[in-house]
C-alpha cells in the first residue's frame, strides 16, 4: 500500500527560497491530508469528499516535458500537477531589487511545462508587521499580486511562518492549507480529467492493430490507483470492473472469430494453478504485475491478478460477502473462458485452481466477516460447496476415491498438480493454508477422505446454518454415496433419509423414488431387511419408473414378504379409492344399519404394484366413537333450530331434513336439505323447493394444496370390528372388494384404516378422506299399556290394552312375560279364562324384529278410597317381569293412574228429638258415564242390639221404593233413614253402621254391592234453644236502630236435673245487630228444666233479619280439677275455666234460620237512634 | 438456450417439470428442487424492504458450471423456474423476463379453466405444448 501510494501521489513542485522550504516542507506534507477537500467534478458526476496527499520535488525543467506535451499524458503516477514558489520578503524594496525578477522566471517556465497550475506563497514574519505600527500603503502580497496574479489573485497566499508558534500563525497556516488543498485538488482534477481523456482515446483505437490490452489495462489501472489514493475505492473498483467487462467481451468475441493478436498471448499454458492470493498483507501483486508489463502472463495469471485487486478493493470496504459472492462468478465465468480460449490445460489444473480460489477467498473472507454477521453465508455455503465438489473431482483424477486403485497414471497427475501450487511465499499465512491442505488431501487416500468429509460438513453447516435446507440434504446426498464407496453403508442411511422427508414432505414423487432406490441399495448392503422391504414397495408402485426396475423391486418385495413381519404405509401402493357402505335406508337415522346385522361395504383398491398381490385377508378397521350421544344430541338440537326459523320466513315453509351424500368423491358429511314450500297469498301452494342454504360454501372452489400427510411409517391402530373379506387376490389396477362386518354393538363408528395383509406383509393406509362413519342402531323392546281415552274408574271393570315391541332384536322362541299389580288392582286376560288375579303370565310367541303385538288386559281396581274426601284417584302400578330382556332391568313398573266414580258423605240431621241418618252420593264421572244405584240399604250389625238400651233401635226408610237412581258430575244422590227408637239418655254408645247399594255403570249389565261404613254419635238431643226478638213494651213493631229485648230459653230436653254449667254465647252479625251488654252468659240448669235469659239487642237495619245465632257449650269452671291426671302439663289448662262443644245432635235450635221483620227507623229520630247504637 | 421449465406450487411441490432432454430430467429435478431455496430467500428479503409493488421477477437464482437457474413468483405463490445453459449468453435479462410473462399468462390461463384444482399436477395439453414451444423458441 505504502509503496504504492508512494509512487501514485501527484507531485507538487517547489521553487524560489528552497531553504524556506525545506523548514515549512515537512508541516506542509502532514498537514495536507488532515482535512478533506470537496472534489467537483466534471460529466455531471457528483461531488466527493477526498482526502488528498503529496509529495514535493524541486522544481526542474528538462526536456522530456516538451515530448510529452505533445503526446498527451501518459503516466498519472508521479505527475507534476502544482508549481509552488516560495518567497521571504520584507518589503517592497526588495520585493522590487530581486524577488520579482527571480519569480519572473520561474513563471516562464512553468507556463512551457504541459501542467501550469501554480502558487506563490509569501511567508511573512510576524514580529516584523508588529514593530511596524503604520500600515503600508501596498503591501508585498499585494505587488506580488498584482505583477502576477492578473484575473487569478487567490494563486498568491501570505503565510505567517508557523514555526514562530502563535495563535495568529497557526490560524494562518491552516488557511494557506486550505488554499493549497483547494489549488491542489484543482489541479489534480485538471491532470485527471486529462489522463481520463487519454484512456478514452487509448480505449477507441482497441480495434487497431498494434492495440495490446496489456498496455490499456496498465494505463487504466493508473486511473484506479489514483481513486485509490484518493480513498474512493468504489471508483477504483469500477476501473477494474470496466476492465474485466472489456476482457470478457474480448474473449467473447474472439468466440465468434475475430481474435487480436495480443490475446494468443493469454492462450499460453498456464504452469501455476495456485488460486487467488488474496494476502491483506500484499494487495498488490507486483510479479504478476510485471508479467502484465511483459506481456507474458497467461489468462490465468491475468486473472488472479484482477481478482486479487478487486477483492483488495472490495475488502478495503469491508464487503467480505462481495467477495464471496463474486467469487463464484468469476470462477464459472472463467472456465468459460477457458473453454473459449482454447487453452490446454494440464488435466485437473483447473479444479485444483478452483478449489484453491475457493479455500483462498474462504478463508480470507471469514477472517474479514467477524461481527458483519450471517448475510455472507449464502455465498460462502456456495464456496464451500464447490470446494467439496472440485476436491471430489480431483480426488476421483488421483485415484483417491474410497475403493479406487492408484495406477502410474494417478500419481503422475499428482506429481502434476502439486508442481503446479506454490504459496507465493507468503510466511504470515495462516497455517495450513489452502495449499498445504490441498497438498495434504492428495498425498493419501485416508488424508483426501479426512478433507473431503470436513469441505462436505462445512458446505452442509453453512446451508444449514442461512437456512438453505434443501441444498444441505442435496450434499448429504453426495456424502451417502461418498460413505457408499468408503463402505459404510449405515452412516448413508441418516442422509438418505432425511432427503427422503424433504421429498415427502414437499411431495416431489421423481426425487421421491430416486431416494428410495438408493436407500434400498444401503438397506440391501447393510442388511436391513425390514426397512429394504418398505424401499422396495416405495419403487415397485412408482408408475413412472421402467418396468424392469418396479419388477425387481417388486420380486425383492414378494420374497421378502415370505419371512419379514412389517407395516407399510400402503396409500402410493395400493390406494383405497372408494368406499361405498351399504346402509339401512329403511331406518330413521342416516347411514345407519341395525344392531345384529351384517355390513357390506364395498371398496374399490388400486393396486399400483406391477404384479398381483395375495393377500390373506383384507379388512377396515372399525373404531368406536365415544361421544355418539352428544352428536345425536346436538343432531336433534340443530333439526329444532331449523323449525324455528320456519316463523322468521312467512312466505317460506321449511322442514328441515338431511339427504346423505353418496357420491363417491364427496365426503360423507350431510348437506342440509330443506323443503321450501311456496304459498299463494291465499294461502294455497305456489311451488314447492328444495334448497340447501350452504350451496355457496359447498360449491366453492376447492384449492388443493398438493400436500397429503404421507408419514414414513404407519403403525396399526386399536379397534373395535373390523370390515373384512379373506384370501383375495390384487390385481394391478382397479379391484372392487366387498367387505363385511357384524354389527353386534349400537354406536356410532368410523373407519379407522385399511389393512391388507399378504402373508407377513402388512398395507397399512388410513381412511382420512372422506370420513365414512357407521351408526349402528339397536332399539329396545318395549312394553306398555295404552288406556283408552276416559281415565280408568275404579269399581268396574276397565279395558286396557298391552302393547310389546320387539324392538331390532327378534325372539327367537317363545317367551313368557309376567305381570303383577299392586294392591288393590286385580288383572285379568280376557282371552283366557282365568280370573282376576293380581299375578299373571303371559306367553309370548316368537315375533321378529320390529313387531309389534298388543294383547287387551282387563283391570278391576278397589273402590275402598272413595269414602275419603280428598283423593279422587290412586296410583297403580303394573309391574313387568321380562327376566330375557338382558339389557334392560327386567322389573318394566307401569303406572296406572285409577279414578274414584262417586263419594260418599254420610250427614246426621236432627228434627227436635228425631233423628235422621243421611247418605249423600256425589257422582264424579260425566253424565255419559253415569252410575245407576238402586236398593239402598242402612244396616246395624247385630251386635248392637244385644244393648238392652238399643235394642228398640230401629230403621225407618224414607226413601222412594225400589228406584234406580243415575248419578253423575251434575246429579248427586241422597238416601235418608229415620233411626227410631234410640232411648234419651247421655253417654249412648257409638253406632256403627254401613250403607249399601247396588250399583252398575251405565250400559254394563251386572251390578255390583258397594258398602261404605260410618259411625253414628250423639244421637240423643240432650237441650233445645229457642231465641225469640220483641220490641219493648209499648212499641209494635221492631224497628230498626231501637232497642228491643231478646229472650233465650234453654229446655233440658231429658229433664234429668244435670249440675253441668251452661254458657251461652249470642253470635250476632255485627252488620244487622248490636248486642247491648254481654253476649255471652254461664248459667247453670240445676233445679229447673227451663232457663231464660234476656238481652238488650238494636236491630241496625231494616227488613228480614236472621235472628242472632246462639251457641251453647258446656262450661267447666276452673276450680275443677282435672280427672285422674296430675300431669304438669294440664295443670295450666286446669286452672282456667273450659268450654266443652256439644256435639251436633245434642243441641237442637228451635229458632234457627228464624227471622224477624224490623221496619225502618222512624226518620225525625233517626240520628238519636244511631247515637244509641254506636254509644 | 433454456434446457428445462418448471413450475412449482404454493406449498412447493412439483406442478410442472418439461425439459428438452429427457435424460437429464432427474438432475433437473433435484436443481428445482434446490432453486426452492434461493426463491424463499429471495422473497423473505423483497418483504423485507417493504416495497408494496411486488418485483415478480427474482432474476437468477443460482448458477453452476453447466445451468443457470433464473426465477419468477406468482402473487399466488407459484414460482416458475427457468433452467438455461450456462454457456449461454445470448438470452439475456430482458429475454427470461420476457419468456416468464409468457409462461406467467399460459398459467392464468390454465386456472381459470374451471376443470383444474389449483395446486394439483399441471396435466393439460395444451399447456404443455405451450411450454414446449417456448423451450424450443429460446433454444
Amino acid at each position: 500500500m505504502c509503496i504504492m501510494s508512494s509512487k501514485t501521489q501527484p507531485v507538487i513542485t517547489y521553487a524560489g527560497d528552497t531553504q524556506l522550504f525545506s523548514t515549512l516542507e515537512s508541516a506542509t506534507v502532514q498537514g495536507l491530508p488532515q482535512e478533506t477537500v470537496e472534489w467537483k467534478r466534471s460529466y455531471g458526476r457528483p461531488p466527493r469528499a477526498v482526502t488528498l496527499s503529496a509529495s514535493f520535488q524541486p522544481f526542474k525543467i528538462d526536456n522530456d516535458g516538451f515530448k510529452e506535451l505533445s503526446k498527451g499524458l501518459k503516466k498519472l503516477s508521479g505527475a507534476e500537477v502544482l508549481h509552488t514558489y516560495w518567497v521571504e520578503c520584507q518589503d517592497i524594496d526588495t520585493y522590487k531589487a530581486n524577488v520579482r525578477e527571480s519569480i519572473q522566471t520561474w513563471f516562464t517556465q512553468i507556463k512551457q511545462v504541459e501542467c501550469s497550475d501554480w502558487l506563490i506563497i509569501l511567508v511573512e514574519n510576524s514580529d516584523s508587521k508588529k514593530s511596524k505600527q503604520i500600515l503600508p500603503r501596498t503591501t508585498v502580497l499585494d505587488k506580488i499580486k498584482n505583477d502576477f496574479g492578473g484575473k487569478t489573485t487567490e494563486r498568491c497566499i501570505a503565510v505567517v511562518d508557523p514555526v514562530k508558534g502563535e495563535t495568529k500563525s497557526s490560524e494562518s497556516w491552516q488557511t494557506f492549507l486550505f488554499r493549497l488543498r483547494q489549488a491542489l485538488m484543482a489541479a489534480f482534477s485538471r491532470t485527471l480529467t486529462k489522463f481520463e481523456e487519454t484512456v478514452r482515446t487509448q480505449r477507441e483505437r482497441r480495434n487497431e492493430l498494434n492495440w495490446n490490452f496489456c498496455n490499456y489495462f496498465l494505463l487504466q489501472e493508473e486511473l484506479a490507483f489514483a481513486f485509490e489514493m484518493l480513498g474512493l475505492y468504489d471508483e477504483a473498483l469500477v476501473q477494474y470492473d470496466e476492465l474485466d467487462a472489456l476482457f470478457t467481451q474480448f474473449v467473447l468475441n474472439s468466440a465468434v472469430g475475430d481474435a487480436p493478436d495480443w490475446l494468443l498471448a493469454f492462450q499460453a499454458t498456464p504452469n501455476n494453478w495456485s488460486g487467488v492470493c488474496l494476502n491483506p498483507k500484499a494487495p498488490f501483486n507486483t510479479e504478476l504485475r510485471q508479467k502484465i508489463q511483459n506481456h507474458t502472463m497467461s489468462v490465468i495469471d491475468f486473472r488472479n491478478y484482477l481478482f486479487a485487486r478487486q477483492s483488495a478493493l472490495l475488502l478495503i470496504s469491508s464487503k467480505p460477502a462481495e467477495v464471496a459472492r463474486r467469487c463464484l462468478s468469476y470462477v464459472q465465468s472463467y472456465m468459460y473462458e477457458l473453454k473459449l480460449l482454447n487453452v490446454s490445460t494440464v488435466d485437473g489444473a483447473i479444479p485444483t485452481w478452483i478449489l484453491l480460489t475457493c479455500l483462498q477467498v474462504l478463508s480470507t473472507c471469514q477472517s474479514h466477516v467477524g461481527a458483519t454477521g450471517n448475510q455472507s453465508m449464502e455465498s460462502f455455503a456456495l464456496l464451500w460447496n464447490m470446494a467439496k465438489d472440485k476436491l471430489y473431482e480431483l480426488g476421483r483424477k488421483c485415484g483417491l476415491l474410497p475403493g479406487a486403485s492408484v495406477g502410474s497414471a494417478e500419481l503422475h497427475c499428482v506429481v502434476t498438480l502439486s508442481s503446479g501450487i506454490t504459496d507465493y511465499g507468503d510466511d504470515s499465512a495462516v497455517r495450513p493454508t489452502p495449499v498445504d491442505k490441498l497438498k495434504e488431501a492428495l498425498s493419501s487416500s485416508q488424508a483426501f477422505t479426512k478433507h473431503y468429509l470436513e469441505l462436505s460438513e462445512l458446505a452442509m453447516g453453512t446451508f444449514k446454518h442461512c437456512g438453505r435446507l434443501r441444498s444441505a440434504r442435496l450434499i448429504g446426498r453426495d456424502l451417502s454415496r461418498f460413505y457408499l464407496q468408503l463402505g459404510q453403508p449405515q452412516k448413508s442411511v441418516s442422509f438418505l433419509l432425511d432427503l427422503l422427508r424433504g421429498y415427502q414432505e414437499e411431495d416431489w414423487p421423481l426425487l421421491r423414488i430416486d431416494t428410495h432406490i438408493e436407500l434400498a441399495e444401503v438397506f440391501q448392503k447393510i442388511g436391513d431387511r425390514v426397512r429394504f422391504i418398505e424401499a422396495s414397495a416405495n419403487i415397485a408402485a412408482y408408475p413412472a419408473l421402467n418396468a424392469d426396475t418396479r419388477m425387481k423391486y417388486f420380486s425383492h418385495l414378494l420374497q421378502s414378504a415370505q419371512d419379514e413381519f412389517r407395516s407399510i404405509n400402503c396409500s402410493s401402493m395400493m390406494d383405497l379409492v372408494d368406499i361405498r357402505i351399504h346402509f339401512d335406508t329403511s331406518l330413521e337415522e342416516p347411514c345407519s344399519v341395525l344392531c345384529d346385522s351384517i355390513v357390506r361395504a364395498e371398496v374399490e383398491v388400486v393396486n399400483h404394484f406391477p404384479g398381483p398381490v395375495k393377500c390373506s385377508e383384507v379388512t377396515i378397521t372399525v373404531k368406536a366413537v365415544k361421544n355418539a350421544n352428544d352428536e345425536s344430541k346436538q343432531s336433534k338440537a340443530a333439526g329444532k333450530k331449523s323449525v324455528a326459523d320456519k316463523s322468521l320466513d312467512s312466505k317460506a315453509i321449511e322442514k328441515p331434513g338431511v339427504l346423505a351424500a353418496k357420491a363417491k368423491t364427496s365426503s360423507s358429511d350431510y348437506i342440509p336439505i330443506k323443503e321450501q314450500l311456496h304459498l299463494k297469498q291465499d294461502g294455497s301452494l305456489s311451488s314447492v323447493a328444495l334448497v340447501c342454504p350452504s350451496a355457496q360454501q359447498l360449491l366453492g372452489r376447492k384449492v388443493s394444496h398438493g400436500l397429503l400427510p404421507t408419514e414414513l411409517s404407519v403403525i396399526k391402530e386399536e379397534y373395535t370390528h373390523k370390515l373384512s373379506v379373506k384370501d383375495v387376490n390384487i390385481v394391478p389396477g382397479v379391484n372392487r372388494l366387498t367387505l363385511q362386518m357384524k354389527a353386534d354393538h349400537a354406536g356410532t363408528y368410523v373407519l379407522s384404516q385399511f389393512v391388507a395383509c399378504s402373508q407377513r406383509l402388512e398395507f397399512i393406509q388410513s381412511v382420512n378422506c372422506p370420513k365414512v362413519s357407521i351408526t349402528v342402531v339397536e332399539v329396545m323392546p318395549s312394553v306398555t299399556v295404552i288406556k283408552t281415552r276416559d281415565d280408568l274408574l275404579a269399581g268396574t271393570d276397565q279395558e286396557v290394552e298391552l302393547v310389546i315391541r320387539t324392538g331390532s332384536t327378534a325372539f327367537q322362541n317363545e317367551k313368557t312375560l309376567r305381570l303383577c299389580s299392586s294392591r288393590g288392582l286385580m288383572i285379568n286376560l280376557p282371552k283366557t279364562d282365568s280370573l282376576f288375579q293380581r299375578e299373571l303370565d303371559l306367553v309370548l310367541p316368537p315375533m321378529a324384529a320390529f313387531e309389534t303385538v298388543s294383547y287387551p288386559l282387563k283391570i278391576r281396581a278397589d273402590l275402598g278410597f272413595t269414602a275419603s274426601k280428598e283423593a279422587t284417584f290412586v296410583e297403580h302400578k303394573l309391574s313387568v317381569h321380562c327376566p330375557w330382556l338382558s339389557k334392560t332391568p327386567p322389573l318394566l313398573d307401569l303406572p296406572l293412574n285409577v279414578y274414584a266414580p262417586f263419594t260418599v258423605q254420610y250427614k246426621l240431621h236432627t228434627a227436635y228429638t228425631k233423628k235422621f241418618v243421611n247418605i249423600h252420593v256425589q257422582g264424579l264421572t260425566p253424565s255419559s258415564r253415569a252410575f245407576e244405584f238402586q236398593n239402598p240399604n242402612v244396616l246395624l250389625p247385630d251386635a248392637t242390639y244385644k244393648n238392652p238400651a238399643l235394642s228398640k233401635l230401629e230403621w225407618r226408610n224414607l226413601n222412594g221404593s225400589s228406584q234406580t237412581l243415575k248419578i253423575s258430575q251434575d246429579q248427586p244422590a241422597n238416601y235418608l233413614w229415620e233411626l227410631c227408637g234410640a232411648p234419651a239418655q247421655y253417654d249412648l254408645p257409638l253406632l256403627k253402621a254401613e250403607f249399601s247399594v247396588d250399583y252398575r255403570l251405565v250400559g254394563t249389565s251386572d251390578w255390583k254391592l258397594f258398602s261404605f261404613n260410618f259411625d253414628i254419635a250423639d244421637y240423643a238431643t240432650l237441650f233445645t234453644v229457642r231465641s225469640r226478638v220483641e220490641p219493648v213494651k209499648g212499641n209494635d213493631f221492631l224497628r230498626a236502630g231501637s232497642l228491643c229485648h231478646m229472650t233465650l230459653t234453654v229446655s233440658d230436653v231429658l229433664q234429668q236435673a244435670s249440675s253441668a254449667a251452661l254458657m251461652y254465647e249470642v253470635l250476632a252479625d255485627q252488620a244487622l245487630w248490636a248486642v247491648c251488654g254481654r253476649t255471652a252468659g254461664v248459667f247453670s240448669m240445676e233445679g229447673s228444666s227451663k232457663h231464660s235469659v234476656t238481652l238488650d239487642v238494636m236491630p241496625l237495619v231494616c227488613g228480614f233479619l236472621p235472628l242472632p245465632a246462639v251457641r251453647l257449650s258446656r262450661y267447666i269452671p276452673a276450680e275443677q280439677k282435672p280427672k285422674e291426671t296430675n300431669r304438669k302439663a294440664d295443670l295450666a289448662a286446669a286452672t282456667l275455666p273450659r268450654l266443652e262443644p256439644f256435639g251436633a245432635g245434642q243441641v237442637y235450635n228451635w229458632s234457627k234460620a228464624q227471622q224477624v221483620h224490623v221496619l225502618a227507623a222512624p226518620s225525625n229520630n233517626g240520628p238519636t237512634s244511631f247515637d244509641t247504637s254506636t254509644s | 438456450m433454456a434446457v428445462c421449465i418448471g413450475f412449482i406450487g404454493k406449498e412447493n411441490s412439483p406442478l410442472f417439470l418439461r425439459c428438452i432432454n429427457q435424460s437429464q430430467e432427474l438432475q433437473f429435478h433435484y436443481i428445482m428442487h434446490t432453486c426452492i431455496d434461493f426463491v424463499e430467500e429471495k422473497i423473505i428479503q423483497s418483504n423485507k424492504s417493504g416495497s408494496d409493488v411486488r418485483e415478480l421477477y427474482l432474476g437468477l437464482l443460482y448458477s453452476s458450471e453447466e445451468v443457470k437457474a433464473y426465477g419468477f413468483v406468482t402473487n399466488t405463490k407459484i414460482k416458475i423456474v427457468i433452467i438455461i445453459d450456462s454457456t449461454n449468453s445470448l438470452l439475456r435479462d430482458n429475454e427470461i423476463r420476457a419468456i416468464f410473462r409468457k409462461l406467467h399468462n399460459a398459467y392464468t390461463e390454465l386456472v381459470c379453466n374451471p376443470f383444474y384444482t389449483p395446486g394439483d399436477p399441471i396435466t393439460s395439453k395444451s399447456f404443455g405444448a405451450l411450454v414446449d414451444e417456448l423451450l424450443a423458441s429460446s433454444s
